[in-house]
């Protein structure tokens, strides 16, 4: 039974005395482990699905562009055109910016963005038969006024009414020097009103058939932003209202990316502080194993081979400490996952976000690992300098 | 084997209050000599079984074992040199409890890797028999008696077959008699020819060497040898 015997068996052996005790503190650690595998899961469920989310909030890649005539044909052209993956004309007739800005509504005073239609319709027959939706009805005569879905919750909520009846009440608009009222006959749905790109969620659109024409809105989706960015900037800044929505994509983009980074850092955080448990467990273990070690050092084993019993020692609380942590991670998922709605918060079916990242548990590991190196470099270093002398001395003189 | 030439050990030599702990101390110890060391308390005979054994570096002297000067040594050798050629029989037997008779005596043979585990078993079990205790080789040292652990201490220190056995109270622990029995095997260990050194405050326990000295204040006060 004895033929077998090595150092690595010992050490081993020696680690398992107590194992229990061990246990607890690594117990302890891989709690605050699992709950840093767990944050740096769902930050890294962030990153992969903030496409996903921001889509699920209406953050369309989608940016609809008001234009002269004669630049569609140059958008067509352009370059970055291939990377457009649909470009639509949304009405086949003239659309024109107006520089109204003033709403007053039930003694409210507040600034809009107002685009003017200039065809009688809002909604040209394709559009219908694809889907697009008005609650109420389009354009019949001039001054009248259509809402945008958002515009028309936002004012329905203020008079404390619901949407569908705002239909008929009137609206006053004011350029500053003339003012104009004018009836709410239609809501644009709130699909329709993202899928329409336009170009302002609290826009609202009145029908005015004597402005002039001569500019045409279209519409264009890429999944790559900068292309979006491109013909925004390059071909009708001025009068792309739409780029709010380019603005509100990239602030839930950045707000995302932040948060995501918050919580790699506490991640990062959490494992540090699991690292110091583990730190301070083995620190203990060391302390007891002080005479053990001098002892082994006084009858003259080598430092490497007493470094053994150092390396299966932190190894075995990191590798407990880990495996113990997976199970944990997953329990403290579930937990939180059923007393916080994240589906609110993200505004989607949170599964997938909130599920364990196998990179967050590799990159947990892999920290781990480099943590354990550096135990094991400091406490190689406090076995160097433990003096045998000094030591053996305390020993012998507290005993003789 | 082992020649002290003006040993003087200082402690705290760059304080106010240096303690001298041991003074000019020359002595020659031969191949089979069974030494005690004796003297109150502070005398500096602790000071001076680490220096004879390479763990303590005397101040000012040399200390030359065998062919070498001990404290020339690199770190690495005197390490060696304290796996090899000595053996070391603690006070309270410094066993871990949680490894059996066989695992504590077996200890100092892992330090080197030219022993096969047929030749660590053989030495192990040669070990454990000189000190009779072969039938408890397998039992946990916590599982044994004061004496019994005395003995594994004793095997662990010979099982290299050392040069010389340094043994510090070896009996200080144990009632008389355990401790009868423990210098009974020294005894039987130094009559089949292996150096021993012994610090004791009993001196019934030096009647069974060949030669007692006397430390008084860090100075050599009496040096007989008995036959």
């Amino acid at each position: 039974m004895n033929k077998r015997i090595s150092l690595t068996r010992l050490s081993i052996k020696y680690t398992g005395h107590n194992v229990f005790s061990k246990i607890i503190v690594i117990f302890n650690a891989s709690i605050v482990l699992g709950l840093s595998i767990y944050i740096a899961s769902i930050g890294l469920g962030i990153l992969r699905y903030q496409d996903t989310i921001a889509e699920t909030n209406r953050y369309y890649n989608i940016v609809s562009l008001f234009c002269e005539d004669e630049l569609i044909n140059d958008i067509f052209n352009d370059p970055q055109s291939e990377a457009i993956e649909e470009t639509r004309i949304l009405s086949s007739t003239d659309f024109s910016l107006h520089d109204i800005n003033g709403i007053l509504f039930d003694k409210m005073n507040l600034s809009v963005d107002v685009l003017i239609s200039t065809t009688g319709l809002l909604l040209m027959g394709d559009e219908r038969e694809s889907g697009f939706e008005i609650i109420g009805s389009d354009f019949t005569s001039d001054n009248q006024v259509i809402l945008s879905y958002y515009m028309a919750s936002f004012l329905a909520k203020s008079i404390e009414s619901e949407v569908g009846e705002l239909l008929g009440l009137k609206l006053n608009l004011s350029d500053g020097t003339n003012t104009a009222s004018y009836t709410i006959i239609g809501v644009i749905a709130e699909e329709t009103t993202v899928k329409m790109g336009i170009f302002s969620k609290m826009g609202i659109i009145i029908n005015q058939s004597s402005v002039a024409k001569g500019v045409e809105q279209i519409s264009i989706q890429s999944s790559d932003f900068l292309v979006l960015e491109h013909f925004v900037s390059n071909y009708v800044e001025e009068y792309s209202s739409q780029i709010s929505y380019l603005e509100e994509y990239q602030t839930q983009q950045a707000y995302f990316g932040g948060m995501a980074t918050a919580l790699m850092i506490m991640s990062f955080v959490s494992t540090v502080i699991c690292s110091a448990i583990i730190y301070e467990s083995v620190n203990a273990s060391f302390r007891n194993s002080l005479p053990f070690y001098s002892m082994m050092k006084i009858i003259g084993l080598k430092n490497r081979k007493i470094s053994t019993f150092l390396f299966i020692e932190t190894g075995f609380s990191i590798l407990v400490g880990f495996l113990f942590a997976i199970p944990l991670s997953n329990a403290i998922s579930r937990f939180i996952n059923s007393v916080v709605d994240f589906g609110s918060i993200f505004g989607i079916e949170s599964i997938r976000i909130l599920n364990l990242d196998i990179l967050a548990i590799i990159s947990s590991f892999i920290s781990l690992i480099m943590i354990a190196l550096i135990l094991l470099y400091f406490q190689i270093r406090k076995l160097n300098s433990i003096s045998i002398t000094e030591r053996s001395l305390y020993e012998l003189e507290f005993l003789s | 084997m082992i020649e002290l030439e003006n040993v003087s050990k200082v402690y705290n030599a760059d304080s106010k209050n240096p303690i001298y702990a041991l003074k000019n101390l020359n002595l020659t110890i031969h191949r089979g000599d069974y030494l005690s060391i004796v003297g109150q308390s502070g005398s500096g005979k602790t000071t001076l079984l680490s220096i004879m054994s390479g763990l303590l570096k005397p101040t000012t002297g040399n200390v030359k074992f065998k062919d070498y000067m001990l404290y020339d040594l690199r770190p690495h050798q005197l390490s060696q040199h304290r796996n090899q050629e000595v053996g070391f029989i603690f006070q309270n037997f410094f066993l871990e409890p949680k490894f059996t008779v066989f695992e504590n005596i077996c200890i100092p043979l892992l330090n080197n890797e030219k022993y096969s585990f047929q030749e660590i078993e053989t030495k192990v079990h040669d070990a454990v028999n000189s000190v009779g205790l072969s039938h408890r080789i397998n039992n946990l040292a916590s599982d044994l008696s004061g004496g019994e652990k005395q003995r594994v201490a004793i095997a662990r220190a010979i099982v290299g077959k050392p040069a010389v056995i340094f043994a510090d109270e070896p009996t200080g622990n144990l009632d008389s008699v355990q401790g009868k029995e423990i210098m009974n095997i020294l005894k039987e260990l130094n009559d089949a020819g292996n150096t021993i050194i012994l610090v004791t405050h009993n001196f019934e326990n030096t009647k069974s060497c060949r030669r007692r000295i006397e430390l008084k204040d860090g100075l050599l006060i009496s040096d007989e040898t008995y036959e």
